[in-house]
């Protein structure tokens, strides 16, 4: 009796877990106010009040204009293959909270030393540069599938993209695994903090993060196809490109998975290189020691406590991407292409030599192992 | 020799990209045709005609103070440049010489408009190389001159400054300070977007080598304004046929045409920047040297018998107005040529064998201002589809569909 | 338009501060005799205006001669004209050289509005003679793309809307008298 309890309060834990909390509503719920902080910031850089009417300061506008777009008309091109046009919003957004799934945000199972996600297990690392692949690869076919000049111009170009940064960013989420010896995204970000009784690195590894990091958020603007690397959807070249014939519910969904991407994308900076969800626990006091670790993981305490960090950390990424946005002109494609195979993927490979040439001479050559 | 001896050329599709009349890059109607083989862009061609008005033929029935407003309402952007060409055509053909002054404040007028307008065109080129925050920037200061404007005319767009013998406002002395004050801060701002638009590297990278119109070609299909004079065309009649207060300022020495001999849209970016400094310091060198005076001389609304050419230096190019008068207060045939027309014809050659990406960037370096272009045509509204009404009607009917309503 | 009206446009500029103006009048007169009409050919008062009216078939030799001997490569603008028997072209280019701008002007007949095209030589004017076909009924022969341009697509054929005796089949020049308040019964 009491384990069939138990089960269904694991069940129940499990579902609040997935739908709720850290789950689909709270990612939908981050991905509006990411995306209200991006315009926002985006705007006063700009010297621009940005979204002001909708609630306070405007932070109510993203989802104002989620549900504008749901009640608005959804037309399908005629010579659209209608069905697969109808799947790309639904596969783009199930794939994007899928993603999302895997950061760490609280700790979804204490029985495992350490913050876990939702989805947890070993090799997800592959899984979650896999999907994101898909998703790029979802963009294209979602231009083919319109079939529209501008859509497939925005589809090849979103190829192209996809051949230049998909390899920079991949090699550099392999740096922090090769630090750690794992390709399991919690392991990565619990021994890189070194926190809740996981053997930590020595500091003298973090140096080593800090050129991966920088391509990696080159290489996450590229995925996120945002200023300069916006090419896919230059509005005044190709009228957003791939997006261009998607209206009503079907650009919603586009829309609401772009931000959740942005939510994945910022986490994944997050939790692969500042730390995760950890704070006051790098603070070396008494207080903050393992009782600490095991109070915030056995209490609603931590939750609220990990959330907090995590959307602290978040915003800061956010809030490089957008300032990043600012600077630049849109590149053209064939600019962005050569940069891409001339500098970024060099370099994440020059990266990745140094890597494991400190890792197998150097730091054991000082003791440092 | 069996085929499969030959080399397989594969050849991207060819996909005809309509950019237009309908785009978000053109502000106006005006339709390219392009065709492009993946990026590149094979074959180019313009369709224009889009807006008509035929502003022309209704300037037959109108008198010569009525055809000024009009002649203002053919371009929102440039609405001083036809206003004050018409102007100085009526009273060539009146044979009128007008007060000092008032040619001093008319290119001030002028010199103003250039310097919003260009202004405009740098934001907009901004904006179509994805540059969005120099976009918001220039046009926040572009804001500076549209309120020395307003202070100057009354008016933000349609400054209805001239009329037939003089100008209608004076620049009084506190007028004057203002204007200095402004055109401080202009200079100060403009010297900011030139080094942007020359050190910024991802904007620079856009429009370098980008859209080439070679001098040969520029010569013989006739690009005007600062199309031509990217390309080292020596084409800006505020210096070789000056008139109004043109004739004192080319002969005062102290500026110069500027060109650019780089042929691309850099060149063309570089002399719209250098050329609004210069402008500023136009503007100054006028209100300094502003002689004093009556503003305007009387006109008779019957004049002679006549024709004349009248051309100004636009923002875009050279404006040329030719009007013929026949002794009565109407014109019996006004000529309007606006630059964005002549520089419709060199518009293909840039755009072939250029890449997609950059079409905006080109399309938009002629600064093209289509409601000039399509002045002469006129508003087919008897066809069968489309039932166009005037806007009173529109008004007035809309009007009784609300009262109805409620 | 009678002969004395349209003598009378002609502002001829007194000698003196026109020196260069008459030096270019005489040369291209004594070159072009026979190609050029001394009647309506003259120097304007305005400064720096030179006016030639030249016999339609030898419109292009004055063209060449232009621009080989003159070096005239700035091409203003073209602009019809209706003289009641006769359809005019007036052809404005500017001398960059001499700082003068001129203006080539072909008479032609009614009822057979025809003469040769200046596009090839001149690209520039490939918009504005497509223009002037519209607007006028002057056709440019051998213009290398006779296209539509200006009109709209489905406008009649034979109607050429700025000739004077256009007479304004479908009431379109009304609409445009829309200044000032209407009487309720205007709508």
């Amino acid at each position: 009796m009491q384990g069939i309890l138990d089960g269904i309060v694991h069940i129940l834990i499990q579902s609040f877990g997935i739908l709720v909390f850290p789950g689909i509503f709270f990612i939908s719920f981050l991905a509006l106010l990411w995306e209200w902080i991006d315009r926002k910031f985006y705007a006063r850089l700009q010297n621009r009040m940005g979204p002001m009417h909708t609630g306070w300061h405007g932070i109510l506008q993203p989802l104002m204009d989620f549900l504008k777009l749901l009640g608005k008309e959804d037309l399908t091109p005629e010579k659209a293959d209608k069905r697969s046009f109808a799947a790309v919003p639904f596969v783009m957004l199930s794939l994007s909270i899928i993603l999302t799934m895997f950061l760490p945000i609280v700790d979804m199972n204490p029985l495992v030393p350490g913050i876990q996600g939702i989805l947890s297990f070993e090799g997800d690392v592959i899984i979650v540069l896999f999907i994101s692949t898909l998703m790029a690869i979802t963009i294209v076919l979602a231009g083919y599938f319109s079939s529209n000049p501008f859509g497939q111009t925005g589809a090849a170009r979103t190829g192209m993209l996809l051949i230049s940064f998909e390899i920079p960013l991949i090699i550099s989420m392999i740096t922090p695994a090769m630090l750690t010896g794992s390709l399991r995204v919690s392991t990565i970000m619990n021994r890189l903090a070194g926190q809740a009784g996981i053997a930590s690195l020595p500091l003298a590894y973090l140096w080593l993060l800090i050129l991966p990091f920088i391509i990696f958020i080159v290489a996450i603007q590229a995925e996120l196809e945002r200023i300069p690397f916006d090419v896919s959807h230059a509005e005044t070249e190709i009228v957003h490109g791939w997006q261009v014939e998607y209206s009503g519910k079907k650009l919603a969904m586009i829309h609401l998975a772009e931000d959740i991407m942005l939510v994945y994308a910022a986490g994944l900076a997050v939790t692969m290189f500042l730390g995760g969800p950890y704070l006051l626990e790098f603070i070396p006091l008494e207080v903050f020691s393992v009782g600490f670790a095991s109070l915030m993981a056995t209490t609603w305490v931590g939750w609220i406590y990990y959330a907090l960090v995590f959307i602290l950390k978040s915003v800061i990424v956010v809030l490089i991407l957008s300032n990043m946005r600012t600077l630049f002109a849109r590149w053209r494609i064939d600019q962005i292409v050569r940069a891409g195979w001339k500098f970024i993927v060099p370099l994440a490979l020059v990266n990745l030599m140094v890597v494991q040439f400190a890792l197998v001479y150097i730091f054991p050559l000082l003791g440092v192992v | 020799m069996t085929e499969s001896d030959e080399p397989r050329i594969v050849i991207p599709p060819r996909v005809t990209i309509p950019i237009g009349p309908q785009h978000p890059a053109l502000k106006e109607p005006g339709m390219f045709k392009l065709t492009v083989e993946g990026e590149r862009i094979i074959d180019a061609e313009v369709n224009i005609g889009y807006n008509h008005r035929s502003i022309e033929k209704i300037a037959e029935g109108r008198t010569f103070l009525q055809v000024l407003y009009l002649a203002e309402r053919i371009c929102g952007i440039c609405s001083a440049t036809h206003n004050g060409t018409l102007a100085q055509a009526v009273e060539a053909a009146a044979e009128v010489e007008i007060p000092e002054r008032a040619k001093f404040i008319r290119t001030l007028t002028w010199e103003l408009e250039r310097i919003h307008s260009h202004i405009l065109w740098l934001g907009v080129a901004f904006h179509e190389v994805g540059f969005d925050t120099a976009f918001m920037y220039s046009w926040r200061d572009r804001e500076v001159v549209m309120d020395l404007l307003e202070t100057l005319s009354g008016n933000r767009v349609n400054y209805a400054m001239n009329t037939i013998g003089g100008v209608r406002r004076d620049v009084t002395d506190s007028l004057k300070e203002t204007l200095l004050k402004g055109l401080d801060k202009l200079e100060e701002r403009m010297k900011y977007y030139r080094d942007v638009a020359i050190y910024e590297k991802t904007f620079w990278n856009r429009v370098d080598g980008v859209g080439v119109l070679p001098n040969k070609i520029a010569k013989s299909h006739g690009a005007v304004g600062p199309t031509g004079r990217g390309s080292n065309v020596p084409t800006d009649v505020r210096f070789n046929d000056p008139t109004q207060a043109y004739v004192h300022l080319r002969d005062s020495g102290e500026f110069e045409m500027v060109l650019s001999d780089r042929e691309d849209v850099a060149g063309r970016a570089i002399v719209r920047v250098v050329e609004t400094i210069e402008a500023v310091r136009m503007c100054r060198w006028l209100l300094h040297n502003l002689p004093d005076g009556p503003i305007r001389e009387r006109v008779r609304p019957r004049i002679q018998p006549n024709e004349v050419l009248a051309r100004y230096e636009a923002p875009r190019g050279e404006v040329i107005h030719y009007l013929v008068t026949n002794g009565s207060d109407k014109p019996e045939r006004w000529k309007v040529r606006a630059p964005t027309h002549a520089n419709w014809v060199s518009m293909a050659y840039t755009l072939r064998g250029g890449y997609l990406a950059d079409a905006p960037i080109i399309l938009a370096a002629i600064d093209p201002c289509f409601s000039c272009t399509d002045r002469v045509v006129l508003v087919d509204a008897e066809d069968e589809t489309i039932q166009l009404k005037p806007l009173d009607v529109l008004r007035a009917e809309s009007n009784k569909w609300y009262e109805s309503r409620t | 338009m009678t002969e004395t009206e349209s003598v009378t446009e002609h502002h001829m500029a007194p000698e003196e501060e026109h020196e260069e103006e008459y030096a270019l009048f005489r040369q291209v007169m004594a070159d072009l005799e026979g190609d050029v009409l001394i009647e309506g050919s003259y120097v304007h008062k305005q400064p720096r205006r030179l006016f030639f009216q030249v016999l339609p078939d030898k419109l292009r030799d004055v063209v060449q001669y232009f621009m080989t001997t003159h070096d005239m490569w700035q091409a203003s603008t073209l602009s019809g004209r209706d003289l009641g028997d006769d359809l005019q072209a007036n052809y404005h280019f500017f001398l960059n050289d001499q700082k003068i701008a001129i203006t080539l002007r072909v008479n032609v007949p009614r009822n057979k509005p025809e003469y040769s095209s200046i596009t090839d030589l001149m690209p520039a004017f490939e918009f504005v003679e497509n223009e002037l076909r519209e607007l006028f009924g002057v056709i440019p022969v051998g213009h290398p793309k006779p296209r539509r341009c200006e009109l709209p697509e489905n406008w009649p054929k034979n109607e050429y809307p700025m000739r004077k005796d256009w007479a304004d089949p479908r009431g379109l020049m009304q609409r445009s008298k829309t200044t000032g308040p209407k009487k309720p019964e205007e709508y």
